[in-house]
């Protein structure tokens, strides 16, 4: 049985693949060393000719690709699940970098329970044409506020979580004309409004690069909102308050 | 001063009456009438000169003070100080107020009769004054609180300002009565360095004034021997529950109450005031600087005294030299590192070290929180953070960013990555550390908007920018009104959101919620509230929302709009473009009807004519020009029966002269200007008006014609005398469906109008008399003339115009319109 399948997913990033295949590596054989069985996934969506031959023509690691021409995100990410055989999944964009540990550790910080859950890296080191870091933060501590992702986002993509999550709640695609995208702010909200956790895994970092003309920087500069989910409704205050009545008292 | 009427007094009056012209001036601007029809409460709205008034006759007699800035009870003890040094007490009669024996006090330029002013610190702040004014706190009073001046080092008005937010609508409140008026009551700090010491406070908004009477009555034997600066950083020093004081248990006294306890007797008993300050690492230090401290000198008075000057750090939490490195705007500044970051830097979040600090969004709370953060990055330097920290999510966020950042595992991964790709960077110039919701400024707005609403669910929301006199108010008074008898079972919402007015809940229906949001987007960018605003519709989740004017709304329909379309049914009324005084057209139509109107349920207008002008302009497709529906509103007056120019006419014979009225705002728009002309025009007929400038600055009224009365903006129909006039006078240079027209239609009464806009659908030859020249003076004599000789067609005319009303602008109308409008979501 494979324990992970790593999705790696690439569009136009060219040469800004090479430090992410490193790093893709890096994770998946330090997660072997530690005897998981992980199943590399490469998806090409509508990828430029460079990016495909950075792929096609690294030898570092056997691994599937994957051709698609979705030009979406989400649907990119989808086709890589349908590809995959995984107990979990996890997701790395082909500009961005995991931390070493990052597969295994989720691996072990999600294994401790049989709930389903979604774990993100502890903390983002934002470079480029950004400098920050970023913290993820836990939906399980009480003091946490989901009412925060009507208006922004907690948890990027580059998530750790069960298959059969993905294969129930896939991402949506986005519609840049008609000012719908951010399909990672919209599947948070999808699986927390689900009742599904989202929580940071201790010791692990992404590195995620920030650069003109990237799909992410066009959303922000597009002003390009997520789908409306029910979670945006204040009647849903209720729903969540009753799931975990301790919250109720911090609100 | 000389129309006032001065009280009588049944003993002391010849003393009161006795007040200089220059103590009546004194008086009069001292007096703040936002601070006085609190104390005693009047209406807000109160003018001032009311309220001075009200202060004369009834209360100076009570004791009541004209200013925060006089507190009788300080007076009264400074009194009896003087009488103690003057056995002669010819000044003081017990049955005098305290604040007429002040004013008529022989030596009341020696007086300071608040604590809320320190002199000693303002001779000394301020050279000049001592040089001009014969009293500083009578300069301060009536010059330096509206020049910015500090009355004291513990209330700093540019931060007190930019923290509450002050706009242009306070102009008429500085920084410091805002405080003593109304920032002290929200628990908001009259300085920065009172942040933490006063976040850590007990009782009730009085117990806090109290308490910030009793600081700055402590601080005033400091003043007198310290500096500003010093006492500053005296102040700055210091740490509640840090200083365990003998008389008081760090458990049940709150931060001012211990700060106040040290500086009467902690600090001088050799009390250390927190962790900034080692009395033994500041012997050390000093004595290296070349000034030891015999052992019996008071460590911390040898550091204000000397230790500053020769910037002695007295701690060793505190490196100089790496501050400066990290800050090197302080670097190249000449203030002293230390005294910037105790001062300063703390509550900006700079940093000491190469710990990392978290990045605090919220303005309000950005000092108390980048103080916080430093204590709790720096748990090891203190044992502060049990006491402060707690459960504090944004504490416990700091500890943990410090906790990972010198982690291992952290650095190692780091350096991994770093060697996978060196665009990662140095870890070291990062500046920015984010944790959501506290890093984003709109979070906290988000927060208390959604607390606003008092239910989770409407079907309707009416955006509104105030409610305010005007007619588009009425219309969504109106509006409320109608929907609310269609759909009786509906949660309707009236939203204001450009303003905070509220001035005519009359014209709402009681069973309706009216929110004001106003308040919350004051420091936020357009971007950031029209953000936040389309989130709460989508929250509210409405079946429909009308924009009735806001602004807001607008902005954010034009942004938005289209996808929030997709799950609420969207609408918008139109008036009358605004005119520039050049004569060009601006305002709503102009600016939002192309951006909206393809996603827009129905566009509705106030007249035929406004359709007509939208529909010329931009000539759209069928489909989208049927949904401009022009909504008449509805009078809601009942018609008079017979119509008040019967009335009117059989009271002229009671009547010396011919009576014409006119109302409106003293705005450019209505032209106040033709009818002062026209009364020029008419010296044998009077005209009474009713008004007051609400967009514009007001007209001079000081050189009316003797034939015109000018009175404050009536509230009712009830309040005008239509059946002992002859005509009503109407002079606006443009306009939709002005509602006053209509109400004086359904009341029957003569109207001369200017024909502009909508105008004309009500007010022609058969209904009245329509002026189409409506710049020229003579037009409106001839006019007005012409209905003056004409009884009996004033009746004819009234009546056709009632006629008019009561066919087109009826309830029935309105609500069928309404009811067809929403007929359409259904067929949607």
């Amino acid at each position: 049985m494979t324990h992970i399948s790593a999705i790696i997913t690439a569009h136009r990033e060219g040469l800004l693949a090479g430090p992410s295949i490193a790093s893709f590596v890096e994770a998946i054989d330090f997660a072997r060393d530690r005897g998981l069985s992980v199943e590399p996934i490469v998806v090409l969506d509508c990828a430029d000719a460079l990016t495909r031959d950075m792929f096609e023509q690294s030898g570092r690691i056997r691994w599937r690709l994957v051709y698609s021409e979705t030009g979406d995100p989400g649907l990119a990410r989808n086709r890589g699940v349908d590809e995959a055989k995984g107990a979990f999944v996890s997701f790395l964009d082909a500009d961005d970098l995991w931390s070493y540990n990052w597969l295994s550790a989720s691996h072990d910080f999600c294994a401790t329970t049989d709930k389903p859950l979604i774990a993100h890296s502890e903390v983002n080191v934002i470079f480029g044409d950004q400098r920050q870091l970023w913290w993820h933060v836990d939906s399980e501590h009480p003091l946490f506020d989901p009412r925060y992702l009507r208006i922004a986002n907690y948890w990027d993509a580059l998530c750790f979580v069960k298959r059969d999550i993905l294969l129930t709640y896939p991402y949506r695609q986005n519609d840049l004309a008609a000012g719908f995208a951010h399909e990672d702010w919209h599947w948070n909200c999808v699986t927390l409004a689900a009742g599904i956790p989202h929580r940071p895994v201790p010791g692990t970092v992404h590195m995620k690069r920030r650069r003109r003309g990237s799909q992410s920087m066009q959303c922000g500069e597009r002003d390009v909102l997520p789908w409306p989910t029910e979670l945006a409704r204040y009647e849903w205050d209720r729903c969540w308050s009753e799931t975990c009545p301790a919250r109720s008292t911090s609100w | 001063m000389s129309t006032l009427n001065v009280p009588y007094f049944s003993e002391g009056a010849d003393e009161f009456l006795q007040l200089a012209g220059a103590d009546w001036d004194l008086l009069r601007r001292m007096f703040v009438p936002h601070y006085y029809t609190r104390e005693v409460g009047l209406s807000d709205d109160t003018e001032p000169d009311e309220a001075y008034q009200h202060f004369i006759e009834h209360g100076i007699q009570s004791e009541v003070s004209p200013s925060p800035l006089f507190q009788p009870h300080v007076y009264e003890a400074q009194e009896r100080v003087f009488q103690g040094k003057k056995a002669s007490g010819d000044f003081s009669s017990a049955n005098m107020p305290a604040i007429v024996r002040w004013l008529k006090h022989p030596r009341r330029s020696h007086i300071v009769p608040t604590v809320r002013f320190d002199k000693t610190y303002y001779l000394c702040a301020y050279p000049d004054v001592a040089a001009n004014a014969k009293s500083p706190f009578e300069h301060f009073v009536l010059n330096g609180i509206w020049e910015g001046r500090r009355p004291h080092p513990l209330f700093d008005p540019p931060w007190y300002a930019r923290v509450v937010g002050l706009t242009d609508q306070h102009e008429h409140l500085p920084p410091y009565l805002h405080f003593l008026i109304i920032g002290y009551a929200q628990g908001l700090p009259p300085a920065q360095i009172l942040t933490p010491i006063l976040a850590d406070r007990q009782g009730n908004c009085t117990v806090y004034l109290d308490n910030i009477d009793s600081l700055f009555a402590a601080s005033s034997e400091w003043l007198s021997e310290y500096s500003a600066q010093q006492f500053e950083v005296l102040i700055s020093l210091f740490v509640p529950h840090r200083f365990h004081h003998r008389d008081v248990s760090s458990d049940n006294a709150d931060g001012i109450t211990q700060l106040i306890q040290f500086l009467k007797t902690g600090a001088s008993r050799g009390e250390s005031p927190g962790p900034f300050f080692e009395p033994d690492k500041y012997r050390e230090n000093a004595r290296a600087a070349g000034l030891p401290l015999s052992c019996s000198a008071n460590a911390l008075f040898h550091f204000l005294k000397e230790g500053i000057k020769a910037h002695i750090v007295p701690n060793a939490i505190f490196d100089e030299a790496l501050y400066l490195e990290k800050n090197p705007d302080v670097a190249s500044s000449s203030i002293w590192g230390f005294a910037h970051f105790i001062i300063h830097g703390i509550y900006e979040g700079r940093r000491i070290d190469n710990r990392p600090m978290l990045t605090i969004a919220d303005e309000q709370t950005k000092a108390l929180q980048n103080w916080r953060c430093f204590w709790a990055a720096h748990s090891d330097l203190s044992d502060l953070t049990h006491v402060y920290l707690n459960d504090d999510s944004l504490s416990a966020a700091q500890q943990r960013m410090t906790t990972v950042l010198e982690s291992k595992i952290f650095n190692v991964i780091y350096q991994r990555a770093l060697s996978l790709d060196p665009s990662v960077g140095e870890l070291e110039q990062i500046r920015e550390f984010l944790v959501p919701p506290i890093h984003d400024p709109l979070a906290l707005v988000h927060q208390n908007l959604r607390a606003r609403f008092p239910a989770t669910h409407y079907d309707t929301i009416v955006c509104v920018p105030w409610i305010r006199m005007g007619g588009a108010d009425l219309v969504a008074g109106l509006l409320c009104g109608a929907l609310r008898a269609l759909r009786p079972e509906d949660r309707i919402l009236l939203l204001r959101t450009d303003q905070p007015h509220l001035d005519r809940p009359d014209w709402l229906p009681d069973t309706i919620d009216i929110v004001g949001i106003s308040d919350l987007f004051t420091n936020l960018p357009q971007q950031g509230a029209q953000h936040l605003l389309h989130s709460a519709f989508l929250g509210l989740a409405p079946k429909r929302i009308f924009n009735v004017n806001s602004r807001l709304c607008w902005t954010t329909f034009k942004r938005f709009g289209e996808r929030l379309s997709r799950q609420v049914y969207l609408y918008a009324y139109f008036f009358c473009w605004d005119q520039t005084p050049s004569g060009v057209r601006v305002g709503y139509p102009s600016e939002f009807y192309t951006d909206t109107a393809r996603f827009l349920m129905a566009v509705f207008t106030d007249t035929d004519y406004l359709k007509s002008e939208l529909v010329r302009i931009y000539d759209p497709p069928p489909a989208m020009r049927d949904r401009i529906i022009p909504l008449y509103s509805p009078t809601r007056s009942t018609t008079a029966d017979p119509v008040v120019a019967v009335a009117g006419v059989d009271s002229a014979a009671t009547r010396p002269r011919p009576l014409v009225l006119w109302a409106g705002r003293l705005d450019r728009q209505k032209r106040f200007d033709l009818l002062v002309s026209i009364a020029r025009k008419m010296p044998h007929v009077d005209f009474r008006c009713w008004g007051a400038a609400l967009l514009d600055a007001p007209p001079d009224l000081s050189d009316l014609p003797a034939n015109v009365k000018m009175e404050r903006p009536f509230h009712s129909f009830n309040e005008l005398p239509l059946d002992r006039a002859d005509a009503w006078l109407f002079t606006s240079a443009w306009e939709g469906m002005p509602t006053i027209l209509i109400e004086l239609g359904a009341y029957g009464m003569p109207v001369v109008a200017s024909a502009v806009g909508g105008v004309s659908e009500l007010v022609n030859e058969e209904t009245g008399w329509p002026v189409d020249a409506i710049d020229d003076t003579d037009d409106y004599v001839t006019a007005l003339s012409s209905a003056l000789a004409a009884p009996e067609e004033r009746v004819v005319r009234a009546r056709r115009l009632q006629q008019r009303v009561r066919s087109r602008y009826s309830q029935y109308a309105y609500q069928r319109t309404i009811y067809h409008v929403l007929t359409r979501e259904t067929l949607q």
